[in-house]
């Protein structure tokens, strides 16, 4: 019975459905890439492509396992669709190395070259394009230097098990080194592991600096908590990261990489082919700096005027108010 | 087809579990480890010009190695097997991210020249250059890596060329398990795992026994890990999430199908499961999700397939055996009256 079973499923598995498809994957589902999908959804319907009218959307995410990753790509290509999506850097390179022929969308991909996902940024021959979610490392530095001028070392937090995090980190390194700033790593691969080094080298840090880690994108609310404490800044190249406790923020808006995103799927389910479209990130006016004053003052920090006159996000008296 | 690839190399992977849980019966955690190593060494190496064949021997060579600390950890210091393997794979994590010298490290493709620049350089500035007057940064030209032209083992094209090198990879390694197991010293290490006590008196220690026994499993471990990295075209540091449960899924599978059978069939019971067991995954990833089913679920589900798999093995062997079926032809009959 169970042999027979088992036989009859084996079957089902190779047949298979072909539909005019757009399948989606992302490593794991978190704010920053759940805004992504949505960008990339709602510039879709936008363009009249809707889910289960005229196309179908086929949505898995890998949970944060790698060999789910793998599985997931291998899956979609079976499913031959018109476009696949790929989020974040492994759910992108399993797609990448899967296929040679269907066309791939990457997003929120930090360094895709390095990932060996395109040869280079622009047109590249080939079935791949995407768009970055490389942040302004150095200015954010800079900003940090800016806001407080008698910091001497800065405490960068990540996760030595991303890749993204760690190419933000040598980023970062070389600002500090132009501008004669000591760096200390706090590393964890886990949120306990992440704030038991916090804890452990917070007394030896003026400033905290976070990339788009995101490990510790969900342990903010210790580290802020401990941050605060200790009265040390946090500066962060993501804005929501920076609203948990940061006092600047300075980077992109996930939605708006969705919908860049968006627009190249679109452009492809049009028929355009993935070698005339150009991998690139998005412009300086999409950034957004972010500035709580309210941190501001608890820290005893004097925000210089000048960056509250470019800030677009500004939280005061707990309110935050678009400029 | 890519269903069929992948499963034979999961199944290879299970191979090696099959040799620890079932013939010399000590259950390896080692494996999560391992098989992350096997993969992280096989594309270091690729990355380091060695080539493809020699990346993947390197790979089963370094599995076996961690494969016979945990056997040492084990018989000399006396520590349970299960600690001994999660200290290991354990180790492995760290050890693993320095072989890859990071996170994640992708299988070279055909590349030229390449460079990491930074947003500043690429986008021409963020807009708030003006606020900074001296904490300046001039940026400097950044040395560019030059990566080497490869060749990958595999294709990735599904033309079946991929299918016949992995499926001559397993029979090459099923071949000689088979000749090891049947020589004398390959006797010993089977009685081993039925009966330990038994193999004293022989006067031949059970510590080397367990040792080697590790040492092959892992061994071949190592090489599927070698192997699922060059397939899938990069090696990463959660690649061997989950593996020992994944391969203890597949041999129970391939078990089942197969029944009883004689010793070398019994090998081949892990490639059969493992195969089943990715057509199992990617169907549930396929129509799962209409039942709100997930693929991060699966784990879930392995596990307790495993646990069901157990638990009725252990009914069927007692005296309720005869009980338990009575009773499911009664919810049987019972369910049928009432459609």
């Amino acid at each position: 019975m169970k042999r027979v079973l088992v036989c009859v499923v084996l079957l089902l598995g190779v047949l298979g459905l072909s539909l005019q498809t757009v399948a989606i994957t992302a490593i794991v589902e978190h704010p920053a890439l759940d805004a992504v999908r949505e960008g990339i959804i709602d510039v879709l319907i936008e363009n009249g492509f809707k889910d289960g009218e005229n196309i179908k959307i086929d949505f898995q995410s890998a949970q944060g396992s790698v060999s789910t990753a793998v599985a997931i790509a291998k899956q979609f290509i079976s499913l031959n669709p018109a476009v696949m999506i790929g989020i974040a850097t492994p759910s992108a390179q399993a797609l990448v190395n899967a296929t040679k022929t269907i066309p791939i969308v990457f997003s929120a991909v930090t360094d895709p070259v390095s990932a060996n996902l395109v040869p280079s940024f622009g047109k590249n021959p080939g079935n791949v394009v995407g768009i970055s979610d490389m942040t302004p490392v150095k200015t954010q530095i800079q900003l940090l230097k800016l806001a407080i001028p008698d910091v001497k070392t800065i405490g960068i937090i990540y996760n030595s098990g991303e890749a993204n995090s760690v190419t933000i980190r040598q980023f970062a390194k070389e600002a500090c080194d132009a501008l004669g700033l000591n760096i200390i790593d706090i590393t964890g691969s886990t949120t306990v592991e992440m704030i038991a080094s916090l804890n452990a080298q917070i007394k030896d840090v003026d400033a905290i600096y976070i990339g788009t880690d995101n490990t510790a994108a969900s342990s903010m609310e210790s580290i802020s908590t401990v941050a605060l404490r200790e009265k040390v800044a946090i500066v962060a190249a993501d804005i929501d990261i920076a609203r948990t406790g940061g006092l600047i923020g300075f980077g992109f808006n996930y939605y708006q990489i969705g919908r860049s995103t968006g627009d190249l799927v679109v452009q492809i389910l049009n028929g355009v082919s993935p070698s005339e479209l150009e991998t690139k990130i998005l412009g300086q006016e999409s950034l957004i700096l972010f500035v709580n004053t309210d941190i501001a003052e608890q820290l005893a920090i004097n925000i210089p005027q000048s960056i509250l006159d470019r800030a677009d996000l500004v939280v005061e008296d707990g309110v935050e108010k678009t400029r | 087809m890519a269903i069929l690839e992948q499963g034979l190399i999961i199944g290879l992977m299970a191979l090696g579990v099959y040799i620890s849980f079932r013939i010399v019966d000590l259950p390896d955690l080692t494996t999560d480890g391992s098989f992350a190593l096997g993969a992280a060494v096989a594309v270091r190496a690729l990355v380091t010009g060695i080539p493809a064949w020699l990346a993947i021997t390197l790979a089963a060579i370094f599995g076996a190695v961690a494969g016979s600390v945990t056997g040492m950890i084990h018989r000399k210091f006396k520590v349970n097997v299960l600690l001994a393997g999660i200290l290991v794979m354990t180790m492995l994590y760290s050890v693993n991210l320095r072989v890859m010298g990071g996170p994640n490290l992708p299988v070279p493709r055909v590349v030229a020249e390449k460079s990491t620049q930074s947003f500043e350089e690429m986008s021409g500035g963020t807009g708030l250059e003006d606020l900074f007057g001296e904490l300046e940064i001039k940026t400097q030209g950044r040395a560019l890596k030059t990566g080497s032209v490869v060749k990958n083992i595999f294709n990735n094209d599904l033309n079946g060329s991929d299918l016949l090198l992995i499926i001559f990879i397993i029979s090459t390694v099923i071949i000689l398990l088979t000749i090891i197991l049947r020589s004398d010293p390959g006797m010993l290490l089977r009685a081993f795992g039925s009966n330990p006590s038994g193999i004293v008196a022989f006067g031949v220690s059970q510590d080397t026994l367990a040792v080697v026994g590790l040492t092959m499993s892992n061994f071949i471990v190592g090489l599927g890990g070698g192997l699922f990295a060059l397939y899938s075209g990069f090696s990463d540091a959660t690649i061997g999430q989950g593996m020992v449960v994944t391969g203890l899924a597949s041999v129970i599978m391939g078990e089942i199908l197969l029944g009883r059978v004689k010793f070398f069939y019994g090998l081949l019971s892990p490639i059969i499961g493992g195969v089943i067991y990715q057509t199992l995954l990617s169907l549930a990833m396929r129509y799962g999700y209409r039942i709100g089913f997930l693929a991060s679920d699966m784990k879930l589900l392995t596990a307790v397939f495993i646990i069901v798999v157990i638990g009725v093995r252990q009914i069927s062997t007692s005296d309720g055996k005869r009980k338990v079926k009575q009773e499911v032809k009664r919810l049987w009959s019972n369910s049928k009256i009432s459609q």
